[in-house]
């Protein structure tokens, strides 16, 4: 199932750690006829400090995985590690504590609370856990952002790209082991999407961050480090080495045409 | 449009019960109000009904005069002359005629203390064996035939606690008497213990006579007739031979007029119970509005959608209070239903407080039905007519765009607001000075309105202070932020607790400014000790002047200052001013009067003092003389001989103290008896307690116990009033729950990002309980000053009623603010556990 792509560029960080673990996952939703096989037994290592991807056609189960990574949903069977430690067991004060330790999370949608400024939003997870931030930290995230003179304002006084740098700063600020990023510029014009692009980008190669990423565009795509393509609930194909969007718009069509032709030779000739 | 409408009911369940809740309260209090008072006056109908079915025609005395009040305890009449029966039983028509002796006679209990009820009479009367008409009959032993035997109804013998064949002594006009019981009654109308939680105690016609003070002759004559004629001519022919100082009553009227007492006593509950019900409306009122606003702000899209299709402006304000009226109706309908159970449960209470009421049938009047409907829609739909207006102002573009109906500035609001509420302060300042009591209702509904339309601008910052104190972790402050991010409906939700929380405030208020005035006075006086009846009204309400002498024989007593009370008229004129009959002890020593004219300090034999206020009004001046007729008709010629300046105690005529003989209540109502120098306060007390050992009505306090019992009444009115108000503090917690589950149904995306960063269940329940707590907290604060300010106004208002002192009670005003916080904390539990339970992923995908 493995395409014969090229091997990690970084195998020394590869083999340094695993910062989140799929073995064998499912995920059921429903039951009887209603049933849908949204995960169908997926197995991936997500190295430390690389940036992956994660595409497949619409209902191929990007968020499904992403959630049940990120320990926001339960999985069937299998299991997922986060930092070395097994969710499939953990309960939700477990699971809670976890995300806070050591997941942070973009959203397509921003989620930004508009009664904070960027500066209090920036720093929520961390006044939720009740931690002091390392003011270090904090200024190299702020840099890295490039919001340093919008950190009074108001999610509503700022842009749909500013916004979205201040949920990176948000995930980025508890030095979380994998941001989790679901269709991060799906809500942004190009200039906006590629500004936050290459921030994550930026994030990986200068803070050594882990960043799994949720999109179904080649063009983000192209930033990942490794690219996971899902069909049906199940990884079909994976590549390394950051091609270019075409190549990964290649490969999704050949995706494609392969999972629109796999119902055919099942079924009788008419 | 209907079928718009009724879809969005449905679909908001949840919301339109919680809200319903409010207007299922207030009806409930209105039905319950006229189904309880029809029921009890039907009831006592045909209770006086049967207890009269075998009186045909009533004879009795016309009032001494007609200043006497009628307590129904008989006296203050005319007794009949024993001649008139005579001539009754003549009559053609008559088939036989009883007569009878009544008035107030006291039972003293087994353990010392005499039976006081604090609603029903202590009666006495005669127990004539020939008596065919008598509503009672012996239950056990026999009728009393010897000055020393009483017969004992099965109510009184039960709260006495004494048998056939114990002794039981009874307090009456008479004095203080010991008697066996020989019998023990009941009423011939259902076997009943008593009527109405009235004690009865029934002696031999000439010890009656001599107890109940009705010398020689009956209070009431009972004729039944021999069926030939009706009762009305039985009456005129027996009008013939009463005489001119009786009445005669047929069967109906005589119902009539007994009921119809009954019927006013009625009337003032059902008043009472209807201000409440006012309450709970007026505060459902709110809530009703902040959630029709709230549901019309969630159907933004759907409403502008309707207008684009089509609608017209008056279809959606329609569309809107058609959902209202439907609400109103449903709820009416329940409110009904709690209506009846209210007032099962209001009987239910009275006869744990020891009133009981007659049995019988729950009477549900069309009346009744019509005013629960009228009031449960009309108020309603009149608290839906801004959001629906609001409503009709959607654009039709907000279908497309993503837009809010535009809120009118709130500075424009907080004007208005302010006008209402200094319209309203207005109001109330002429209904407290004399004008009428609608003027200061009224006065207060504005203030009331004036405020909650205030308030959203006040919300800011008295709930940034708030948050400041509570919200300094980020639950705290997040809490904080919620509860200021609409201020109108957090103005609206903390505006019910706020009229709740002033009212209990202004009452809180008054009563403690009685207590300390109360305290005052009875310093003021200087009096050791303070010797009255423990009964409030009649014969057995004075100090007799047995007791006086007994009291004056004790030993360590230096004075005695008396006191007793009745009306005048002044030179026959059609006004009555109080006249204090006084001795030169109590003008001296208890009044302390400051002179305006003349000398005030004693009030010697054949002389008066008047106050400034009625020598001004009837252009009276010392030297002068004036002719007083007391309410007995017998009078006096006195001299002006002071003019002092009104106070609490004394703001009428002082007259000297042998004037009250020609009082109605001839007795001394109040001693104030002073200690000799070196005297021992305990032993002195002791001795008095003993002194006065065979007149168990006369207590003795000295002025810690006499301002306790005062106070403590005023403690009852107190709770009475707060246990009913308590009903707009639940409607009140109603709305912070309908708020809070709003609040946290539209932040669902962002409790799911909360979440999903790590925010544990336990902080996303701090977080809506610290918002929960910051409303209850606003409107408890608000309430407070308004009530404060309600309480001080009061208090002004009354200054000259013996309220003289503002005294505000900082402890239960606190406390009031504690349980705001309390029901704030109560009112998030619901919606808090919702906030916690949220499923993550739902709640970060929601719109
Ligand atoms: N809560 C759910 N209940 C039932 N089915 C679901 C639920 N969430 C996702 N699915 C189904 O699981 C499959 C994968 O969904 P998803 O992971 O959202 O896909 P993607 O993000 O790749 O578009 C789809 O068929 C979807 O319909
Ligand atoms: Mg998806």
């Amino acid at each position: 199932m493995t395409s014969p792509a090229a091997a990690p560029t970084n195998a020394g960080t590869a083999s340094a750690g695993i910062a989140a673990q799929a073995l064998d996952v499912t995920k059921v939703y429903g039951t009887g006829e209603t049933q849908v096989r949204a995960l169908d037994g997926v197995s991936a290592d997500f190295a430390s400090g690389q940036f992956h991807a994660i595409m497949g056609p619409s209902g191929s189960g990007k968020s499904t995985l992403m959630h049940c990574l990120a320990g926001l949903d339960t999985i069937s069977s299998g299991e997922v590690l986060i930092a070395g430690r097994p969710l499939s067991k953990a309960g939700d004060k477990e699971l809670t504590e976890l995300r806070r330790e050591h997941v942070g999370f973009i959203f397509q949608q921003f989620n930004l609370l508009p009664t904070l400024t960027a500066r209090e939003n920036i720093l929520l997870p961390l006044s939720i856990a009740g931690r002091k931030p390392d003011p270090k930290w904090f200024d190299a995230v702020i840099d890295a952002v490039g919001l340093r003179d919008r950190l009074s304002h108001r999610p509503t006084e700022l842009s749909g790209g500013q916004q979205q740098r201040v949920a990176c700063a948000r995930a980025l600020v508890s030095r979380p082991a994998v941001v989790f990023a679901d269709e991060p510029t799906g809500n942004l014009d190009s200039t906006s999407a590629l500004e936050v692009l290459e921030l994550l980008r930026r994030t990986v190669d200068e803070f050594g961050q882990t960043i799994v990423m949720v999109t179904h565009d080649a063009k983000a795509a192209a930033f990942a480090d490794r690219i996971l393509f899902l069909a049906d609930g199940r990884i079909v194909d994976e590549m390394h080495g950051r091609p270019t969007a075409e190549l990964v718009l290649d490969r999704m069509k050949q995706i494609d045409a392969r999972v629109a032709g796999a119902p055919i030779p099942a079924s009788e000739p008419r | 449009m209907w079928r718009a409408t009724v879809r969005s009911l449905l679909g908001r369940k949840f919301r339109l019960i919680l809200t319903s809740i409010s207007i299922v309260l207030g009806v409930s209090f209105v039905s319950g109000a006229f189904i309880l008072t029809d029921s009890l006056s039907t009831r006592f109908d045909s209770l006086f009904q049967s207890v009269n079915q075998d009186i045909d025609v009533e004879v009795r005395g016309v009032p001494v005069s007609g200043d006497v009040p009628d307590l129904g305890l008989g006296d203050g009449r005319v007794p009949i002359p024993e001649a008139i029966l005579d001539g009754v039983r003549k009559v053609d028509g008559v088939e036989y005629a009883s007569p009878g002796v009544t008035g107030q006679a006291v039972v003293v209990g087994k353990d010392g203390k005499a039976i006081v009820g604090f609603g029903p009479p202590a009666l006495g009367g005669s127990w004539d064996p020939d008596d065919k008409e008598s509503p009672l009959s012996l239950r056990s032993g026999r009728a009393p035939n010897a000055d020393d035997e009483v017969v004992l109804t099965a109510y009184t013998a039960d709260e006495a606690d004494v048998a056939v064949g114990d002794e039981v002594r009874i307090v009456a006009a008479g004095g203080t008497q010991t008697y066996e019981v020989v019998g023990i009654a009941q009423y011939r109308d259902g076997n009943r213990d008593s009527l109405a939680g009235e004690t009865y105690a029934a002696f031999t016609i000439p010890e009656a006579q001599r107890m109940l003070n009705v010398p020689g002759g009956y209070s009431i004559i009972d004729v039944h007739g021999s069926g030939d004629v009706s009762n009305d001519q039985l009456k005129q022919r027996i009008e013939q031979v009463a005489g001119s100082q009786t009445e005669v009553l047929t069967n109906d009227e005589l119902n009539a007029e007994q009921t119809s007492d009954i019927k006013e006593g009625l009337g003032f509950f059902n008043t009472f119970l209807l201000v409440f019900a006012g309450v709970a409306l007026f505060v459902g009122a709110f809530i009703i509005a902040n959630t029709f606003s709230i549901l019309v702000a969630q159907r933004t899209r759907e409403l502008a959608l309707l207008r684009a299709l089509g609608a017209s402006r008056g279809q959606v304000t329609r569309s809107v209070l058609a959902e209202a009226f439907v609400v109103g109706l449903i709820s009416s309908a329940v409110g009904l239903a709690g209506g009846v159970g209210l007032s099962y449960g209001l009987q239910a209470l009275f006869s744990l407080l020891g009133q009981g009421f007659p049995d019988g049938p729950t009477r549900i009047e069309p009346r009744t039905i019509i005013v629960a409907l009228i009031v449960g829609v009309g108020v309603t739909c009149a608290a839906a007519l801004f959001p629906a207006r609001k409503a009709a102002r959607i654009a039709p573009v907000a279908a497309m765009r993503d837009s809010a109906i535009p809120d009118k500035p709130l500075r424009r609001q907080a004007t208005v607001g302010a006008v209402l509420a200094a319209a309203g302060a207005v109001a109330m300042f002429i209904g407290l000075t004399g004008g009428p009591l609608l003027v200061l209702g009224l006065g207060v509904l504005l203030v009331f309105l004036g405020v909650a339309l205030l308030s959203p601008v006040l919300s800011r910052p008295v709930v940034a202070g708030l948050g400041a104190i509570l919200g300094r972790s980020i639950t705290g402050r997040l809490g904080t932020e919620n509860a200021s991010r609409n201020p109108r409906r957090t103005a609206a939700t903390a505006a019910a607790l706020m009229i709740g929380l002033a009212l209990v405030g202004a009452i809180g208020v008054i009563g403690a400014s009685a207590k300390t005035s109360i305290k005052d006075l009875v310093q003021g006086t200087g009096a050791d000790f303070i010797i009255q009846s423990t009964i409030q009204f009649g014969a057995a309400a004075g100090v007799s002047d047995d007791a006086l002498a007994k009291i004056d024989d004790v030993a360590g007593i230096d004075s005695i200052s008396t006191l007793a009370f009745d009306q005048a008229h002044i030179d026959g004129d059609g006004t009555t001013d109080g006249v204090q009959a006084a001795n030169d002890g109590y003008v001296s020593t208890i009044l302390d009067l400051k002179a305006v004219d003349g000398d005030v300090d004693r009030v010697p034999d054949g002389s008066v003092l008047i106050s400034e206020s009625s020598a001004k009004d009837r252009g009276l001046a010392v030297g002068q003389k004036i002719k007083l007729t007391y309410s007995t008709g017998q009078g006096s010629t006195l001299k002006v001989a002071g003019v002092f300046e009104d106070n609490s105690l004394a703001d009428g005529l002082i007259v000297p103290i042998g004037e009250r003989a020609k009082f109605f209540d001839t007795d001394v109502q109040i001693a104030f008896v002073s200690v000799s120098d070196g005297a021992d306060m305990d032993d002195v007390h002791s001795r008095l307690d003993k002194a006065l050992a065979d007149f168990p009505t006369i207590d003795v306090q000295d002025q810690s116990e006499f301002t306790k019992q005062q106070t403590a009444q005023i403690d009852q009115v107190i709770v009475v009033f707060q246990g009913f108000l308590v009903l707009a503090i639940v409607i009140a917690a109603i709305g912070i729950v309908n708020t809070l589950a709003l609040s946290v149904l539209e932040r669902t995306r962002e409790l799911g990002m909360l979440r999903a960063i790590g925010m544990t269940r336990k902080q996303v329940k701090r977080m809506v309980r610290t918002e929960s707590v910051i409303i209850a907290l606003f409107g408890a604060l608000l309430g407070v000053v308004v009530g404060v300010g309600f309480g001080i106004a009061l208090q002004q208002a009354l200054s000259d009623q013996g309220i003289e002192k503002l005294a505000l009670p900082w402890l239960q005003l606190i406390i009031y603010v504690i349980v705001a916080a309390i029901i704030g904390v109560l009112a998030a539990v619901l919606p808090a556990r919702r906030a916690a339970k949220l499923n993550i992923l739902n709640a970060i995908k929601t719109e």
